[in-house]
């Protein structure tokens, strides 16, 4: 959530950095770069896609920083209508390319975890990846702005362009769908899986 | 191990706080470098910051690419890093001071990366060049770098660096072709205005066009003061002394590095003047060349045309290879070597007569329906019938092998076919039939057949039933065979085949296998003659004759008749 003091700052940012000013640029950047990158690969399901989104995405806001109204929403969520019309446009053209390894390096990837609970999580976060992906567009996205971005639902309306009884039963029919393709690992609540699995192998 | 398992819930219900730690699992990546050096490079791009400086600055990489060079102290010239001494007089190199500057750090930070942008006057560049680039300006030498490698190494590693060139550009034509076809014509046309710019090209251009044009102009001239065109010795005297002239120009150009000019131009400017030169031979060649083949071609046509005066295609017509046996003669006229409806070949006999003791011979006409099977109830009358009681029509005709006559559908009174008298007439001969013999038959001889000979049928003497086919000769294809499937024209096609099913006692005994059944596929659509050729026990082989027998298909054609065809049928028996 972003309080009205940022909203001003970003306000105030945006208008140093079209005017020519890359400082207030990078610091507006550095604000959202992750927040844009996160939702924009969780719907497009690859790091490069995302990248583009991304890319395209502080572009447009460069090239006409006057689209952004301060007083109907906040930047983040202007920059995340963007990147959302961004993936739909990519969806819909028909000669799309498609990355050959849709994980990215193992930077994010703790190592301090022992490799068979590496192996289990990568898997299960594969498995949930794959679930949400197979979403409708429109139930995935009001997901993932719900659950990843923490957007309230007035905020996922405005991104959406429709009104909050649409993006609420978007939202129950995403969670049927899911609760449904992901039954089978609801008990592999972690601890609980990963141990018995070690378990069983140590006693082979 | 029963105290470690979890317990699995009773049925498949998530709850909301599960379903949210499961979506947790899933870690989106950080962004990465590359993306903050992509939005780096658009926000310069962007903002405007066109600086060259500050382009370079922000490819660290391209600095790499800079063609790193040794210099000779000896002979003042420069020469390829690999190097060590000087190839021309052998006198150690050595790295211009200019070189060896420390390259700019990489930017390491988003802020750096972006601040990597401000103009930043990078002298090692302007340094380093100064020297070669002042005498290449003055117009004193040119720079040519020679490897000590052989043509042919040289040569493939052009092709090479096209090829590469190629599969760099291909993409980008195939992402906006007429955008890419456009900057390539424009780059293209932008080399040619500047090679044209050069001083003395276009002098040496016009020199050559003016030149030309003389020479045609001349050779026209000649042409067409001779009133039957211009004489072979003098083409050749004429081409001999323009060749003379060519000769003289690029022999002035090869002496040029003596001191000759070429059209007056300083030594230095000689080489432009030749290439306009040269450029303006090319094209000039090019449109004679072309305007001689297009003529060329004009004649070739109009050859063509001449020898085919008043024809057009229409359409293209199949001549087959295998054409038909021609018949020699009529059938059963006593000529050839037979033929009948029997399958092999067989001279048929036979013939008949008749006659209502008319005056006239018997008409011309046709004959009437033959058969050998259905007996003659109504001999053949050349008079329309007058129907005094109605009656059921009854058709008159022939006992003769339909295969040797066969259907005639012409309007036509019935009479003997090679008859010249046109009026109806029956013929003197008696007994009813048409013609000067005896009998309810047609011809001179006696019977209810046709044509010289006793007894019915046609071909002579006594009845006989022919065989080999309707050719009075040859005897022609019998279409009643058995083909094989080499000599059919296409093959049998099977549209439903059921499946041979287990015996039991097959089953229990374990029996597989392959049954080879070979059947005749007939052109009415049966499948008869069926004969095991590899067969299994236990009632296998019957099951398979059986399904066999149930098989539909369409028949085999030849030459557009329908026809009997020999198959081999495999029916594989497998337990699983």
């Amino acid at each position: 959530m972003l309080l009205a003091a940022d909203r001003n700052k970003d306000e105030l940012l945006l208008a140093r950095a079209a005017a020519g000013d890359s400082a207030a640029f990078i610091q507006l950047y550095e604000n959202h770069r992750a927040a844009i990158f996160r939702f924009s690969y969780r719907l497009a399901g690859s790091v490069e896609l995302a990248e583009d989104i991304t890319h395209d995405c502080f572009l447009s806001l460069l090239r006409r920083p006057d689209g952004f109204q301060g007083r109907h929403a906040t930047l983040r969520t202007y920059l995340l209508a963007a990147a959302r019309n961004l993936w739909l446009k990519q969806l819909r053209s028909a000669g799309r390319e498609w990355a050959m390894d849709d994980l990215g390096d193992d930077e994010f990837v703790s190592f301090e975890r022992p490799p068979l609970t590496r192996l289990l999580d990568d898997e299960l976060s594969a498995k949930v990846q794959e679930a949400v992906s197979a979403l409708p567009p429109l139930q995935r996205e009001a997901l993932v702005l719900f659950e990843y971005e923490g957007l309230s639902l007035s905020d996922i309306a405005s991104i959406s362009g429709t009104d909050v009884g649409a993006v609420k039963s978007r939202l129950h029919r995403a969670r049927q769908r899911l609760r449904s393709s992901l039954s089978q690992y609801v008990n592999a609540s972690p601890e609980l899986n990963t141990s018995r699995e070690i378990v069983t192998l140590e006693q082979a | 191990m029963s105290s470690i398992e979890p317990e699995l819930p009773e049925e498949n219900f998530i709850s909301e706080d599960e379903l949210k730690g499961l979506l947790e699992r899933w870690i989106a990546p950080q962004p990465s470098k590359t993306l903050d050096q992509r939005i780096a490079n658009s926000y310069h791009t962007e903002m405007g910051s066109a600086d060259p400086a500050a382009i370079s600055a922000r490819f660290p990489q391209s600095q790499n690419e800079v063609v790193k060079m040794k210099f000779c102290s000896t002979c003042q010239e420069e020469f390829a890093d690999k190097f060590s001494f000087c190839p021309v007089d052998g006198s150690p190199l050595s790295v211009p001071a200019s070189e060896a500057q420390p390259a700019v750090p990489e930017p390491t930070t988003t802020s750096q990366l972006f601040e990597a942008g401000d103009p930043v006057p990078s002298a090692p560049e302007v340094s380093e060049v100064a020297g070669s680039t002042a005498l290449v300006a003055r117009g004193e030498y040119h720079l040519t770098m020679i490897d000590d490698e052989t043509l042919v190494g040289r040569l493939a590693k052009e092709v090479g660096y096209v090829a590469h060139e190629y599969q760099l550009t291909w993409p980008e034509f195939k992402r906006d072709p007429f955008g890419f076809t456009k900057r390539s014509l424009v780059g293209y046309g932008q080399m040619a205005s500047k090679a044209i710019g050069n001083r003395n090209v276009i002098a040496g251009l016009l020199v050559a066009l003016v030149a030309m044009a003389v020479l045609v102009g001349i050779l026209s001239l000649l042409d067409r003061a001779q009133p039957g065109g211009i004489s072979k010795a003098g083409f050749i005297t004429f081409a001999a002394i323009a060749g003379l002239i060519l000769a003289a120009v690029f022999a002035t150009w090869v002496t040029k590095s003596q001191n000759g000019a070429v059209l007056g131009a300083p030594d230095a400017e000689s080489n432009n003047a030749v290439a306009g030169m040269v450029v303006a031979f090319s094209f000039f060649l090019l449109l004679v060349g072309g305007g001689v083949f297009y003529n060329f071609w004009q004649k070739r046509l109009q050859l063509q045309q001449q020898q085919q005066p008043n024809q057009e295609m229409v359409q293209f017509l199949d001549i087959p290879t295998e054409q038909p046996t021609p018949d020699e003669g009529t059938a059963g006229f006593d000529k050839g070597k037979g033929g009948g409806s029997k399958p092999k070949q067989e001279k048929p006999g036979g013939g008949g007569g008749g006659g209502r003791q008319e005056a006239k011979p018997a008409s011309f006409g046709k004959t009437p329906q033959a058969s050998l099977t259905v007996p003659q109830i109504l001999p053949p009358d050349p008079h329309p019938p007058v129907v005094k009681n109605p009656s059921l029509p009854t058709p008159a005709t022939l006992n003769v092998d339909p295969t040797l006559m066969p259907p005639d559908d012409r309007q036509l009174n019935y009479g003997l076919r090679d008859s010249k008298n046109l009026d109806p007439s029956s013929g003197p001969g008696t007994g009813n039939g048409m013609g000067s013999g005896t009998g309810t038959g047609m011809g001179p001889g006696s019977g209810n057949g046709y044509g010289p000979g006793r007894d019915g049928n046609i071909g002579g003497g006594d009845y006989h039933e022919g065989g080999g086919g309707p050719g009075g000769g040859g005897g022609g294809t019998d279409y009643n065979k058995v083909f094989s499937s080499k000599e059919v024209s296409s093959k049998a096609r099977v549209i439903s085949k059921p499946e041979p099913q287990y015996t039991e006692e097959a089953r229990k005994n374990q029996v597989t296998g392959t049954v080879v059944l070979r059947a005749v596929f007939t052109s009415g659509g049966q499948v008869t003659g069926i004969h095991a050729v590899q067969g299994l026990p236990n009632g296998l082989t019957e099951r398979a004759i059986a399904a066999a027998r149930q098989i539909k298909f369409v028949p085999a054609t030849k030459d557009g008749h329908q026809v009997s065809m020999y198959i081999q049928l495999e029916y594989n028996f497998n337990l699983y």
